[in-house]
C-alpha cells in the first residue's frame, strides 16, 4: 500500500528544480560577507556575540552573613559585630571599598571603611566590629558600597541588655 | 543506528559531557529513534503521514512515562533508592528501543514512506529554507533580547513566519504535502522558541511550578507524591518525562523545557493539520493550522504550560484515532482510551476539558438523531479521496461506555493514585466563594482597579483579627498608599508617528484590531457552525456526525470556561479556545469563506487567505510592534506585563540562591509580589514541595518574614497583586519606605533586595 502523498509530486503541474548553483553561490557569498564584516568591524562582532553567546550581566552582591540573627538590642557604647559578604559578579576584578556608618535619622555617621580588590566570581567575607553612634535609642547600622550604590542595614534599640532576633 | 545507540550508552554510562553532541544524540535516542521505529511499522498501515507521526510520537511519550513509572515503583522494592538516575533510565530506554526494533523487524511497513530530496521543487526548497530561517532567527532574536539588545531579529523571525504562511498558500499546488508538514513543523517551532527561549532561567507562569516538581523528581532520583502533594506533581509529563530527558541529554535543566519540550510540541500543529485534512482540502486545512498557531496563546502561553503541551499531543492523537477511517470501531475506541490515559497522566485539566468535550459530543449525537435525519451519503461533487469519503460515515467512537472508561481513568489516577482531583475542585470552589470570577459574562458590574485594591486592603486588615501583632503595624500600613498604575504602551515608532501625524489614532487602532480579531474569530466560528448545521439539514455533510459533535463539544467547553467559575479557575477561555482550535479551526475558515462568498469562489479564497494572514499579523504583534502604541509582548521586548511578571534576571536568581542558602530559611515566611512562584527554590538542596511564597502586598507583610523585592518594584516601585474583587492582576506603586522603616535590608545586588 502506497501512502497518500508521501513523496508524490502534484500531478498537474510542471515542477522545476531549484537552481542549486545560484543557492550555493548566494549562501557562500552571504557567509563570506558576514565573516569579512565580523573580522573588520568590532560592531558586527559585538552583534554576533549578543546573538549567539550569553553575555555577562555585571553585578555585585552585598549581604549580611547571619541575616537571621542580627542584633535587635545593643548596649550603648559597646561594639557590635558586623559580618557581611561582597561577591563579585562583575565579570572582572573589582576594587571594592565598603563603608560602615550608623545613625538615628536619615543622616548617618561614618564608623569604619576598608577596601580590597576581589577577583571575578570571588567573595570577600568581612567580619568586623563597630561602636554605633546614635543620638536616639533607635539606631541603624548601614554597610554600603558607595561605588556600586548598594547598601544593607539593620536596626536595633540601644539598651543595657543584648538579645537576638 | 546500532552504532549510534552504543555511542549514547557509552556517553551516558561514562557520564561524558559533550556539549551539543550529547543532547542531540540523547534526544535522538530517547524520542526520535523509538518514534521512527514505530512510524515505520505496519501498525499504522494505511494511515496518513500526520497520523503516523502523531501516533508514533504520542505512543513513544506514553511508553516513556509508563516505563518510567514502572521503574520508579519497582526498583525501590529491590533496593534501588534512586530509580530515575541516568543508568536506570538508560537501561529502560534501551529496552524500549530493543522492543520496538523487534516489532519493526516483525511488522515493517513495506510501503514507500520516504521522499527524495532530489525531487524537491524550487518552491518547496524556498519554503523549507524560509521556515528554517524562522527557527534560526527565533533563537538569535531571543538570545539578543536576553542579552539586552533590541527585538528586531525576533520581529524578523515573525515576519518570515508570515512569509511562510503566505507562500504556503500561494504555492500549494507546487508543494507536496510531506514537505508542507515539515514547513508547518519548522514554522511552529520558530514561533514557540521566540517565547520559550526568553530569559536564561525559567521564564513564565505555570512553568515555575512545573520546573519545581521536575527538580524535585530529578533531585530525589525518584518520583513520589510525598515530595509535593500538589496537582502539578501528579503530572508525569513534568516529573518523570523531563527527568528521563534530563538524565540522558545532560543539558542545563531549564532547557529541557525551553528547547526540547518545544521540539515535541511543535508537532501538534501537524496533528491539527491531519485532523482538518480528514474532511477538508489542503487550502482549508493549511489555513486552519494558521489559525491554530496564530492564536496568541499558542506562542505566548503554551511554552509556559509544558504539561499541557504534552497533553495536547495526546488530544491530537486521540482525535485522529477516533476519526480514523481504516481502523475498526473497537480499535478506535481502545486507541482513544489509551490517548485518554496519556492525557490524564500528562495534565489533569486537559483531560477534564476533553471529557467535557466528549460528554457534550455524546449528548449532541443523541440530539442529532432526534432532530436531524439520519446520515446520508455526502453529496459534495468534488470529493475525490476514498479516505475522506469514509470519514463522513464513521460509526461514532464516543459512547457511554467510552465515557465511563474516561471517568474511570480520571478516578483511577486523579483520585486513587495521586489524590489530586479534590484539589482542582477546591481551586474552582475557592474562586467561586471568593468571587474572583464572575458567574456570567454580563451579570457583574465592573469593579475598577482602585476599588479592587481598596477592598483588598480592607479585607486583609479585617482578617488580621487577633494576629495583628504578627503583621506590620496597622496604623503604618493603613497610611502607606498603594496607588494604581496603568501598564504603559510602547512608544510610537517612526511609522507610528507618521501615521499619527496624518490623523490615524495608532493606539486606538491597535485596540480596535485586537477586538476585531477576537470577535472576528468567534463570528466566523459561529457562521461556520451554522453553515454545517444547515448543510446537515439539507442532507449534505461537510464533516461526519462524530466530528461535528466533537466540534460542538469543544465549543461547549469554551463556553463553559467563559461562564462557569469552577472550570475557568483551573483552565480559562483562552486555553480552552486553543484546545478547541484542534477541532474547529477549519470551521472558522469555512465561516470566513461564507462571509466572502458574494465576491465569487476565487475571490472568497483569496480574501479568506488574506484575512487569516491579517489576523496573524495582528495576533503575532508584528504590525503593532512596527507602529508602537501597543502593550509590549515578551517575545519582542524587554518590557511589558509578561516581562515584569515572569522574566527572571541573573540578579533575581542570585537573590533566590542566597535566600535558599540561609540556615533554616523555612522558619520564616517568604513574601514577594506577583508572580510569587518565581521565587520557589529549585536547586536539589533546597527544593521543597511544601514551600509557599505569599503576597507582599503591604497589609499582608509579616514582621518576621523574608520579603524579596525585584524588578519592576526595584527600579520603578511598581508591583502586582491579585485582587479577588475583580479577579484580575492589579499593578500598583509599592511603598518601599514602609519596609525600610520596619525591616532590615539583609541582601542586595542592585536589582533584587531581600528584607528581613
Amino acid at each position: 500500500m502506497r501512502n497518500v502523498d508521501i513523496g508524490q509530486a502534484p500531478e498537474d503541474l510542471q515542477r522545476e528544480q531549484p537552481n542549486w548553483g545560484l543557492w550555493l553561490f548566494g549562501a557562500t557569498l552571504v557567509t563570506g560577507i558576514l565573516l569579512v564584516a565580523a573580522m573588520l568591524s568590532p560592531y558586527i562582532r559585538h552583534q554576533f556575540a549578543v546573538s549567539l553567546i550569553r553575555q555577562t550581566t555585571p553585578y555585585t552582591q552585598l549581604a549580611f552573613t547571619r541575616a537571621v540573627s542580627l542584633p535587635v538590642t545593643v548596649v550603648r557604647g559597646e561594639a557590635v559585630d558586623v559580618s557581611f559578604t561582597i561577591t563579585n559578579n562583575e565579570g572582572k576584578p573589582v576594587a571594592y571599598r565598603y563603608l560602615i556608618s550608623s545613625g538615628s535619622g536619615s543622616t548617618l555617621q561614618s564608623l569604619s571603611s576598608s577596601g580590597r580588590t576581589v577577583a571575578a566570581g570571588a567573595t570577600w567575607e568581612v567580619d568586623t566590629s563597630v561602636v554605633p553612634k546614635c543620638a536616639q535609642s533607635a539606631c541603624r547600622v548601614q554597610v554600603s558600597l558607595p561605588q556600586q550604590a548598594e547598601s544593607i542595614d539593620f536596626m536595633f534599640e540601644s539598651e543595657n541588655t543584648t538579645k537576638h532576633k | 543506528m546500532l552504532v549510534l545507540a552504543i555511542v549514547v550508552n557509552i556517553i551516558v554510562l561514562e557520564n561524558i559531557d559533550l556539549p551539543v553532541v550529547r543532547p542531540v544524540l540523547g534526544f535522538w535516542f530517547v524520542l526520535v529513534l523509538p518514534s521512527y521505529l514505530l512510524f515505520t511499522t505496519s501498525v499504522w498501515r494505511k494511515c496518513t503521514p500526520p497520523e503516523r507521526l502523531g501516533y508514533s510520537v504520542a505512543a513513544t511519550i506514553f511508553l516513556l512515562m509508563a516505563a518510567g513509572l514502572a521503574v520508579n515503583e519497582i526498583l525501590p522494592l529491590v533496593g534501588v533508592s534512586r530509580p530515575l538516575d541516568a543508568d536506570s533510565i538508560l537501561v529502560t530506554c534501551d529496552l524500549i528501543n530493543l522492543a520496538l526494533y523487534a516489532l519493526n523487524i516483525r511488522y515493517r511497513d513495506r510501503s514507500e514512506l520516504g521522499f527524495s530530496f532530489a525531487e524537491v521543487s524550487k518552491q518547496e526548497f524556498r519554503l523549507l529554507m524560509t521556515a528554517s530561517l524562522t527557527v534560526v532567527l527565533a533563537v538569535l532574536g531571543a538570545n539578543r533580547l536576553n542579552n539586552g539588545a533590541s527585538g528586531h531579529v525576533a520581529m524578523i523571525a515573525l515576519g518570515t513566519a508570515v512569509l511562510v504562511g503566505f507562500f504556503s498558500v500561494r504555492w500549494m499546488s507546487y508543494t507536496r504535502e510531506s514537505i508542507m508538514l515539515i514547513v508547518i513543523y519548522l514554522t511552529s517551532l520558530g514561533l514557540l522558541l521566540t517565547t520559550s527561549l526568553r530569559g536564561w532561567y525559567i521564564t513564565g507562569h505555570d512553568i515555575q511550578q512545573e520546573y519545581q516538581v521536575f527538580q524535585l523528581t530529578e533531585g530525589h532520583g525518584h518520583w513520589s507524591m510525598a515530595y509535593d502533594p500538589g496537582s502539578y506533581n501528579a503530572c508525569l509529563s513534568i516529573t518523570i518525562l523531563p527527568t528521563e530527558l534530563g538524565q540522558i541529554l545532560h543539558v542545563d535543566s531549564p532547557y529541557v523545557y525551553k528547547l526540547f519540550f518545544q521540539l515535541i510540541f511543535a508537532l501538534t500543529p501537524i496533528l491539527a493539520y491531519g485532523i482538518a485534512r480528514r474532511y477538508f482540502n489542503r487550502g482549508i486545512s493549511t489555513l486552519a493550522v494558521a489559525y491554530f498557531v496564530g492564536f496568541p496563546t499558542f506562542f505566548t502561553d503554551m511554552p509556559f504550560l509544558n504539561r499541557q503541551e504534552i497533553a495536547f499531543l495526546f488530544v491530537g492523537a486521540g482525535v485522529l484515532a477516533a476519526t480514523n477511517t481504516v481502523w475498526s470501531w473497537r480499535r478506535r475506541q481502545v486507541s482513544l482510551i489509551v490517548a485518554g490515559i496519556g492525557m490524564e497522566v500528562s495534565h489533569y485539566s486537559t483531560m477534564y476539558m476533553f471529557v467535557g468535550t466528549l460528554g457534550i459530543a455524546l449528548l449532541c449525537s443523541y440530539a442529532l438523531r432526534i432532530f436531524i435525519r439520519s446520515e446520508s451519503k455526502p453529496e459534495r461533487p468534488h470529493l475525490r479521496r476514498g479516505q475522506r469519503l469514509r470519514a463522513y460515515g464513521l460509526r461514532n467512537a464516543v459512547t457511554f461506555s467510552l465515557m465511563f472508561a474516561f471517568i474511570a481513568i480520571v478516578f483511577g489516577w486523579g483520585t486513587l493514585a495521586t489524590k489530586t482531583t479534590g484539589q482542582v475542585l477546591t481551586t474552582g470552589g475557592g474562586a467561586l466563594s471568593s468571587h474572583s470570577i464572575s458567574l456570567n459574562l454580563f451579570g457583574k458590574a465592573a469593579i475598577s482597579p482602585e476599588m479592587a485594591l481598596t477592598e483588598l486592603r480592607d479585607d486583609t486588615l479585617k482578617s488580621r483579627g487577633s494576629q495583628a501583632a504578627l503583621y506590620l503595624p496597622t496604623s503604618a500600613v493603613a497610611a502607606a498608599s498603594t496607588p494604581v498604575v496603568d501598564q504603559p504602551t510602547t512608544p510610537l515608532t517612526t511609522i507610528g508617528r507618521a501615521a499619527d501625524s496624518v490623523g490615524i489614532p495608532v493606539v486606538a487602532l491597535n485596540s480596535l484590531v485586537r477586538n476585531f480579531v477576537a470577535y472576528g474569530e468567534q463570528l466566523f466560528l459561529g457562521i461556520g457552525l451554522v453553515s454545517l448545521i444547515v448543510s446537515r439539514r439539507r442532507g449534505q455533510h461537510l464533516v461526519g456526525r462524530q466530528f461535528f459533535c466533537l466540534c460542538i463539544g469543544s465549543i461547549g467547553m469554551v463556553a463553559a470556561n467563559t461562564v462557569l467559575p469552577v472550570v475557568a479557575a483551573d483552565y480559562g477561555p483562552l486555553r480552552a479556545f486553543q484546545q478547541g482550535l484542534l477541532f474547529f479551526g477549519p470551521i472558522i475558515v469555512i465561516g470566513s469563506m461564507i462571509v466572502f462568498q458574494p465576491i465569487g469562489r476565487y475571490g472568497a479564497r483569496i480574501a479568506t487567505s488574506a484575512l487569516c494572514l491579517g489576523f496573524f499579523l495582528a495576533t503575532s504583534t508584528v504590525v503593532p510592534q512596527l507602529m508602537g502604541g501597543n502593550l509590549a509582548e515578551l517575545n519582542l521586548n524587554n518590557a511589558g506585563l509578561y516581562y515584569d511578571l515572569y522574566y527572571v534576571s541573573p540578579q533575581e536568581s542570585s537573590a533566590k540562591s542566597w535566600l535558599g542558602a540561609q540556615p533554616n530559611v523555612f522558619a520564616y515566611q517568604i513574601q514577594a509580589s506577583f508572580l510569587q512562584e518565581k521565587f520557589y527554590f529549585t536547586d536539589p538542596f533546597s527544593a521543597n514541595g511544601y514551600q509557599a511564597v505569599t503576597d507582599a502586598y503591604p497589609t499582608l507583610v509579616l514582621r518576621d518574614s523574608w520579603v524579596i523585592l525585584a524588578p519592576p518594584t526595584v527600579g520603578t516601585n511598581h508591583a502586582y497583586t491579585l485582587t479577588p474583587a475583580n479577579g484580575a492582576l492589579t499593578e500598583y506603586k509599592y511603598p518601599t519606605g514602609l519596609l525600610r522603616q520596619y525591616k532590615d535590608v539583609v541582601y542586595t545586588n542592585g536589582k533584587a533586595v531581600v528584607y528581613k
